[in-house]
């Protein structure tokens, strides 16, 4: 049913999915920047120094455009999600207050960086600037990470409800800021979000390779292929490993949570089935394949553990999210697998001197690229839908923190419009951008005037 | 005495406000000499309006820290001005990142979208103007039923008085800012007029706490246009970290004037603020954040002062 609430959720579930889609590119633009500069310095390559060159011109792009969105939704927050606000407001505004200076890092970094380029006699100097610069975008996210990560697991506070109004005392806004699940997301939300942006980089690089009209042209993207490539898999690597842990933290703090996301319709117990695929319809489940003991073997890391795993029947009388966080979960398990697998590939064939850069492998980056977005994308609604119907678990739900003014619905439809026309042309014009110049005559140009500093 | 807390809001609001006019006379400059802004104006703003935009989330977020029971109240009061900020906000964005790097086509030239940003930024400070002048005055909005009405808001003169008077300052000052080639004399008269339409109608929006504080930005802001008039003091006008600092300065003066009070004299604001453990809180981050803050300003600033960036025809950028 289409309520307010409802709009609102789908309005900031929207913003929230563009914003994303900017931001791990902004996130992995920053971090493999700084490589590519250190790389241009240390090995005094004219390569790296006009990969990031062009990386810089397109951050400041997606910051311009990412930063907007970023305001969009810090707005939104309190626009659409009062109470809720009321909440954080009292309890766990710090992250958000800490992200700011995080905010503040990046954008005056990033503006003597890319703005003040030639200013810098010592090169390292500017490269520090990059450090910043990925320093405050990581930072960025990790703050931000904590306010999820109070949603799914509030402290720091007890409440009442009176007449229908949350009452709250008790504050303690460090106990609120160090929520029980604030180190496994932050650590799976920074991996995985890098591990996304990556990809997509890389698959920009692929296709860029594949478009060149020279052997100069075609060295320079390989190189980026080499980065993105190392970049990608130690983070895909990291997220498996903070994903894993994550997993294990739902099944003690947000155990209806868990069951939904394993389709575990059953009574709590030992010995689980893993489920692969698989929706419920009517009361049963069909279309999945159960793999006999293999959740419990997975969760406890035992063939024969006693241990049991939740499961949803033991938790009817309270509400059930949305059941298909469970395929939405199995695509980001699956999906972040061959990923990872063909991450490993293309890394053993770099570091073996095999050709990386065939046609099948470029066709493979591409599709990693936008797989690794799915895949991301896929978590995020695992994370958001299996809190529901909560904002703040177990505290406040949706609905109750909803502003439920009717105002919201035709703005909200001009905002997404808006979007709409906004992502896709960021996509395009930074493109667009970097495109309109010809590698050759760039690589020429730094060649003329390329000289390191390092005193 | 202000409390520290609403003391550093203040703070924080008066260095957004520093920042968000340079960005208001800029839209002034681009829209009535463009090419005398492309030497004067684009070499400040171009490094500058992403810090703005940082500023102004910073205030947000200080706000809500500051007095979280008012957000509901906001937020529905508000709704609409706040969705329609958020749509001209991403286009402000938008458009002068696309003129920055415009190209050289058929479809869009560079002028075309610095004026768009222009025109932007004009209804972007109109928006802010409106909601923080009906805060002061309280008049249009409806308390219990959180509601806000534009044709009342309208009909006070002195909320239009304040917002007109304003935008009349903001083009005075503009020439002085940007050293823009106009009659020596027009920026101070520019601005006496603005003050006078602006601060009279400030004095009648509610009553004034400390009316004798609004002596302080009345002097700092004339003295800009003032010092421009001569050879010898020009520079110091035209100094863009003087110029900053006073206007920060009066817009903190203006705010302590009608401190604690809001909504025309209905609502204390020591009567809504956050608890005191969250507070102490913020104050330790705000002094740990904000000397961080300093260093990087610090370092911007000598950056800034030694070199310029410059713009050529193609988009294509360097600094000089």
């Amino acid at each position: 049913m289409v309520t307010i609430a409802n709009f609102d959720r789908f309005l900031m579930g929207f913003t929230l999915a563009s914003h994303i889609l900017i931001v791990t590119l902004s996130i992995s633009i920053a971090v493999t920047l700084s490589f590519m500069e250190y790389f241009a310095i240390r090995k005094k390559s004219v390569y790296y120094e006009v990969l990031s060159k062009r990386l810089a011109k397109a951050l400041i792009i997606f910051f311009a455009v990412g930063t907007a969105s970023g305001t969009v939704l810090a707005v939104e927050l309190f626009a659409l999600w009062p109470q809720f606000m009321v909440v954080i407001g009292h309890v766990d505004i710090l992250p958000f207050y800490y992200e700011v200076f995080a905010f503040f890092l990046e954008s005056i970094c990033l503006v003597l960086y890319v703005y003040y380029w030639d200013y810098f006699k010592n090169r390292y100097h500017h490269w520090l600037l990059s450090v910043m610069i990925a320093a405050g975008t990581v930072l960025s996210a990790v703050f931000i990470t904590m306010i999820n990560a109070f949603m799914n697991t509030p402290s720091g506070f007890d409440y009442t409800y009176v007449n229908g109004q949350i009452v709250l005392s008790n504050i303690n806004p460090l106990a609120a800021v160090a929520s029980s699940s604030a180190f496994n997301e932050i650590s799976h939300v920074v991996t995985g979000t890098l591990t996304a942006g990556s990809f997509a980089l890389m698959a920009y690089f692929a296709i860029n390779y594949k478009r060149a009209h020279s052997d100069e042209a075609r060295t320079m993207y390989s190189m980026g292929i080499k980065v993105t490539a190392f970049i990608a898999l130690v983070s895909i690597v990291l997220a498996g490993i903070s994903g894993d842990s994550s997993m294990r933290m739902l099944m003690t703090l947000q155990p209806v949570k868990y069951a939904a996301i394993e389709l575990n319709m059953f009574h709590t117990r030992a010995y689980a089935p893993e489920l692969l695929g698989g929706i419920y319809i009517n009361g049963v489940v069909k279309y999945g394949i159960n793999i006999p003991g293999l959740q419990s073997m997975i969760a406890f890391l035992s063939l024969n553990s006693t241990q049991k795993v939740p499961g949803l029947l033991s938790y009817t009388n309270v509400p059930w999210p949305p059941l298909f966080v469970h395929l939405t979960f199995d695509t980001m398990v699956g999906g972040g697998t061959l990923v990872g697998l063909f991450a490993l590939f293309l890394v053993y064939r770099i570091i073996r001197g095999r050709n990386f850069t065939g046609n099948y492998m470029l066709f493979g980056m591409l599709i990693a690229g936008i797989l690794a977005e799915v895949v991301y994308d896929s978590g995020w609604v695992t994370d958001e839908v299996g809190r529901q119907p909560w904002i703040i678990y177990n505290v406040m739900t949706v609905q109750e923190a909803a502003n439920t003014s009717p105002a919201v619905i035709p703005l909200g439809i001009a905002i997404i419009a808006f979007y709409f026309l906004v992502v896709p042309f960021t996509f395009y014009y930074s493109a667009k951008v970097l495109r309109n110049e010809s590698v050759e005559k760039e690589l020429e140009k730094e060649r003329s005037k390329f000289t390191v500093d390092t005193s | 005495m202000i409390q520290v807390e609403v003391a550093l809001n203040a703070i924080i609001f008066s260095m957004f406000f520093a920042l968000i006019s340079t960005e208001l006379m800029a839209a002034s400059a681009i829209t009535l000499k463009y090419e005398e802004s492309e030497k004067k104006v684009f070499k400040f703003l171009v490094p500058i309006w992403e810090i703005t935009g940082t500023f102004f989330v910073f205030y947000a977020v200080n706000i809500e820290a500051l007095v979280p029971s008012a957000i509901p109240l906001i937020a529905y009061t508000f709704i609409s001005y706040i969705l329609i900020f958020l749509i001209l906000y991403v286009g402000r964005n938008a458009a002068i990142i696309s003129a920055e790097f415009i190209w050289k086509n058929r479809f869009v030239k560079k002028q075309t979208l610095y004026r768009i940003y222009a025109f932007i930024t004009y209804l972007l400070g109109i928006l802010i103007l409106i909601v923080y002048t009906a805060l002061l005055s309280g008049v249009g909005i409806n308390y219990s039923a959180r509601t806000f009405d534009i044709s009342r808001f309208l009909l006070f003169l002195p909320d239009d008085g304040f917002i007109i008077g304003s935008a009349i300052l903001i083009f005075g000052l503009a020439a002085v800012f940007y050293g823009l080639r106009v009659n020596r004399y027009l920026p101070l008269l520019v601005t006496i007029l603005g003050l006078i339409i602006s601060g009279y109608s400030f004095t009648k929006l509610g009553d004034l706490s400390s009316p004798l504080l609004l002596v302080v930005p009345v002097i700092l802001t004339l003295s800009l246009p003032a010092m421009w008039l001569f050879n010898k003091t020009r520079k110091i006008s035209e100094n863009k970290i003087v110029f900053q600092g006073l206007m920060a300065v009066s817009a903190f003066f203006l705010i302590y004037s009608i401190y604690p009070w809001l909504l025309g004299r209905t609502l204390n604001i020591t009567s809504i603020l956050n608890y005191s453990v969250m507070q102490t809180q913020i104050f330790y981050t705000t002094i740990i954040g904000g000397t961080i803050l300093l260093v990087l300003s610090i370092m911007f600033f000598r950056i800034f002062s030694k070199n310029s960036v410059s713009l050529s025809e193609d988009g294509e950028r360097g600094s000089s």
